[in-house]
């Protein structure tokens, strides 16, 4: 106890005469730093680069090369291939004289799409499929999250069976769907809906009638997409405070008003992220129809092979074809879709900006 | 609202069967419009308590009244309570006034006629059962008769056909007839006394049955006749009574009353995270007031607030509940707030009710030493002490006489002061050699030690007055004003 005193003390009047001699006894800290520093920014610009790389090569290029495409009015003409990279061709082009066309740019693409009846067809379908599967997986998908989340025994066994469309290949369950909805009056479906004393019909096949196909697709398209939507909406439910249940029920709310007025509010993010991506992938229907009727990347079922083709569809169809500017033509469509799903999606944000609860 | 626990008794399963028996056979009784703290260290059982008395939780044993009324198995929507959580557990997407009506919203009132087609469908129901599920006082009996008469003769058939095969012998020699005749005799007398008991059991139970029914459906006819009628006549009362939900108004009103008497009122129209700790608070009283609950629940509602908050929080709530005079339980494991409010304190540990009494009787009389250390703050000095014939020693000085130390053989026990009950006094029996005296204001704490205690840390706290004369002394004497003993595991002997 003493001994440690007269150490302090002596410790103090180091302190004094250095201080006298203007030096302060307190170490202060400096740390050491290399000559060249980095700003920060500049460490992240470093860090994206490889993603950068990615997303120009990938991502701007394509777009840039179809917009350029999408308004040249006689691009097949002027390349020398077919081949889609336009702007190489373009610049070829440019100094290929023997060709003798000269590039014209305008609206021509679009005007003859937006004139294309398949296009509206097209169109149609595509908006009927978005309209009806949409909806109807997602309030699916959140009846089962909910069930699957309110029950304890077997719970894991059942999302496993909802997960199961997840891990599956979207052409190989197409397939599977095709096989068990074949005309043939053995087929599964056909068995099924016999017990029930139906005849057997043709779902998917030449004589089928549209709003069969039609039934199929939507079928499939709640299947396939139901199992994220599942594991989604059952993550947002866990992460729901038990106590707003237990409170509802003292508050005296039945079942039906603790789904509508405390589970929907309260699932509202899960909600609106679901109907935009869902939204997003409805708008880009192609291969679920394709492998459903599983005749061809591009045979979109009935007769003509065209009856449930989408706005994807004939976008494949054209840039996969050669000859009278189709594939500027097919530029073209893709813009147009990129702006509808862009302005779907911003009226989306805009109506749920008033009812997402974050 | 009475609410009285009987038994009640909850035991969790965990995982691999492993058993928490979170309260364990509890039964007390709170009266009418009091606030009961219920107390104890945390994981005691008290929320679990409180949980099924909402009826949150199921009981494994026990029930639980409201009055006369046992609720053990009613659901919480249909109990009548409000319940506040120890994190308010307010709707995050509501606003402050749509929390408040939100238990008003699912109000529904029953109209006349749906009373009416209730007592028909009750009325129904006790006919099929009249019908279908025989009572047994009157039909037992006979039933029992015939079905023992029908059995003796089938079984005196089969005697006999057994008999044919293995004794054709002694077979030929009974007459079957005069074997068979008094049992077939009896069996028609049976039938005919049941077919008379049914008779009387139709008489005393179906046929009142019916006369219910057909009442009750008259009385239905009357009740839309009556209804038409006043639709006509008199449209105002017509809605009123055919009203199956409350009106936004009525709600609006209510909600504005409630937020006045927790004094919310400038916050109705803000979401709860815009609000602070204490006024969230006050949200969830007012949203478990507003359907004027009969029983008001409080689980540690204090816990997240901060100290003067707290204090001010728990003037407010003992105001709101002498203003409505609804029973309350309000759970805590703050002895010091549990004191302060309480009309009646419930002490628990290990789910178990230690005891039950008013506030400053608990303080004053603990009747085990888990009570005398929970309750007090500073806590209780406890010393080891010997009983030696009729004697109590403490380090061996003689510090007491009682005859109930008469009682029982020698032993050890624990001695417990309060730190307020020392008294500043020469001849004193508590030799108390002092190692810091502080002065706080009107008080001289001291802490000190017991020569051969273990206890090192015995706290005193006397009128300063006396801080001058102990001030420079080491060693000085006490007088205990009050004091308690207790067996060594925690009964209480004086
Ligand atoms: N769902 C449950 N399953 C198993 N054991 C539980 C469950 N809920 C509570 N328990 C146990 O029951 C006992 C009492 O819990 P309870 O929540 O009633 O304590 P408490 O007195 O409210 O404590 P605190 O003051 O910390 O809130 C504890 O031992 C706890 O571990
Ligand atoms: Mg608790």
């Amino acid at each position: 106890m003493e001994s440690n005193d007269i150490a302090l003390k002596d410790n103090n009047s180091f302190d004094n005469r250095l201080s006298e001699l203007g030096i302060s006894a307190k170490k202060s800290f400096k740390v050491k730093t290399s000559g060249f520093i980095l700003p920060e920014a500049a460490k992240g610009w470093i860090a994206l680069i490889p993603a950068l790389i990615f997303l120009v090569v990938f991502m701007l290029y394509p777009i840039i090369n179809t917009f350029v495409m999408s308004f040249c009015n006689n691009f097949y003409w002027v390349g020398n291939s077919n081949s889609s990279f336009v702007l190489t061709n373009y610049f070829a082009a440019q100094q290929n004289t023997r060709s003798g066309v000269t590039l014209s740019w305008g609206f021509d693409n679009y005007i003859r799409v937006l004139q294309d009846p398949v296009f509206k067809a097209a169109l149609g379908n595509t908006a009927l499929i978005v309209v009806i599967s949409v909806p109807l997986t997602i309030i699916v998908g959140l009846l089962i999250a909910v069930a699957l989340h309110s029950i304890k025994p077997l719970q894991g066994f059942f999302q496993t069976v909802f997960f199961l469309p997840y891990v599956t290949n979207a052409i190989a369950l197409g397939m599977v769907f095709n096989a068990m909805f074949s005309s043939s009056a053995g087929s599964f479906i056909n068995t099924l809906t016999g017990i029930f004393g139906m005849s057997p019909q043709d779902w998917l096949g030449i004589t089928a009638n549209k709003w069969s196909m039609f039934f199929v697709i939507v079928v499939y398209s709640i299947w396939n997409g139901i199992a994220f939507k599942i594991l989604v909406f059952m993550s947002g439910l866990s992460s729901i405070d038990r106590q707003y249940y237990d409170a509802a029920r003292i508050d005296g709310a039945t079942k039906g008003t603790i789904f509508r007025r405390i589970t929907v509010p309260l699932l509202s993010p899960q909600i609106l992220y679901i109907t935009i991506t869902s939204f997003i992938g409805a708008c880009k229907s192609y291969s679920q129809i394709i492998s459903l009727f599983s005749k061809g990347s591009k045979n979109f079922g009935g007769a003509d092979g065209n009856t449930w083709i989408t706005v994807v569809g004939y976008i494949v169809k054209l840039i996969d074809s050669t000859g009278d500017s189709s594939q500027g033509r097919g530029a073209a469509g893709c813009v147009i879709l990129l702006i509808i799903v862009l302005i779907i999606t911003a009226v989306q944000f805009l109506i749920s900006k008033k009812r997402v609860h974050y | 609202m009475e609410v009285r626990l009987e038994h009640l008794t909850k035991e969790f399963i965990g995982k691999k069967n492993a058993r928490t028996v979170a309260v364990n056979d509890m039964s007390f009784v709170i009266p009418d419009g009091k606030l009961v703290g219920l107390l104890g260290p945390s994981g005691c059982g008290k929320s679990t308590t409180l949980y099924m008395i909402a009826g949150l939780h199921k009981p494994t044993g026990g029930q639980i009244f409201f009055g006369d009324e046992d609720v053990t198995n009613i659901p919480p929507e249909n109990r009548g309570i409000g319940l506040v959580f120890q994190n308010y557990a307010l709707y995050p997407h509501f606003s402050v006034r749509q929390n408040i009506e939100f238990p008003l919203d699912n109000v529904r009132f029953s109209t006349p006629i749906d009373d009416k087609k209730a007592a028909l469908r009750e009325a129904q129901r006790n006919l099929n059962k009249a019908i279908n599920g025989p009572d047994m006082k009157v039909y037992g009996p006979a039933k029992a008769r015939y079905d023992e008469a029908r059995d003796a003769l089938e079984c005196a058939k089969l005697t006999l056909k057994e008999l044919k095969t293995s004794n054709p012998e002694k077979y030929a020699q009974i007459n079957q007839e005069e074997y068979l005749a008094p049992k077939k005799e009896e069996l028609e007398t049976a039938k005919i006394a049941l077919a008379e008991a049914k008779k009387t059991h139709d008489e005393s139970l179906v046929v009142p049955a019916k006369q219910e029914v057909a009442k009750a459906e008259e009385d239905l006819a009357k009740t839309v006749e009556l209804m038409n009628e006043m639709k006509e006549k008199d449209p105002e009362k017509y809605a009123e009574l055919m009203k199956k939900k409350m009106s936004k108004a009525e709600k609006d009103a209510i909600a504005e009353k409630m937020a006045k008497l927790v004094d919310i009122l400038p916050y109705l129209e803000r979401k709860p995270k815009e609000l602070s700790g204490g006024q969230q608070q006050r949200v969830a009283i007012a949203r478990a007031l507003a359907k004027t609950p009969r029983v008001l629940l409080l689980d540690e509602p204090l816990s997240n607030l901060d100290a003067r908050l707290r204090l001010q929080t728990r003037e407010e709530i003992r105001r709101i509940q002498q203003e409505t005079g609804i029973t309350t339980i309000f759970v805590t494991h703050d002895q010091e707030e549990a004191m302060s409010i309480s009309d009646v304190i419930v002490v628990m540990n290990f789910g178990v009710v230690q005891q039950i009494d008013e506030p400053q009787k608990v303080y004053d009389e603990p009747i085990n030493l888990f009570v005398a250390k929970f309750l007090g703050n500073p806590a209780i000095n406890t010393f080891e002490g010997e009983i030696k014939d009729g004697t109590l020693y403490i380090s061996g000085h003689e510090f007491d006489t009682n005859p109930a130390y008469k009682k029982g053989r020698n032993r050890k026990v624990v001695i417990g002061i309060r730190p307020e009950s020392f008294a500043y006094n020469d001849s004193g029996k508590v030799p108390v050699e002092i190692s810091s005296i502080i002065r706080i204001g009107r008080d001289v704490s001291v802490v000190g030690k017991i020569e051969g205690q273990p206890e090192s840390n015995l706290k005193i706290i006397i009128p300063s007055e006396n801080y001058a004369a102990l001030a420079d002394k080491d060693k000085v004497f006490f007088a205990a004003k009050r004091f308690y003993v207790f067996e060594e595991s925690g009964e209480r002997i004086l």
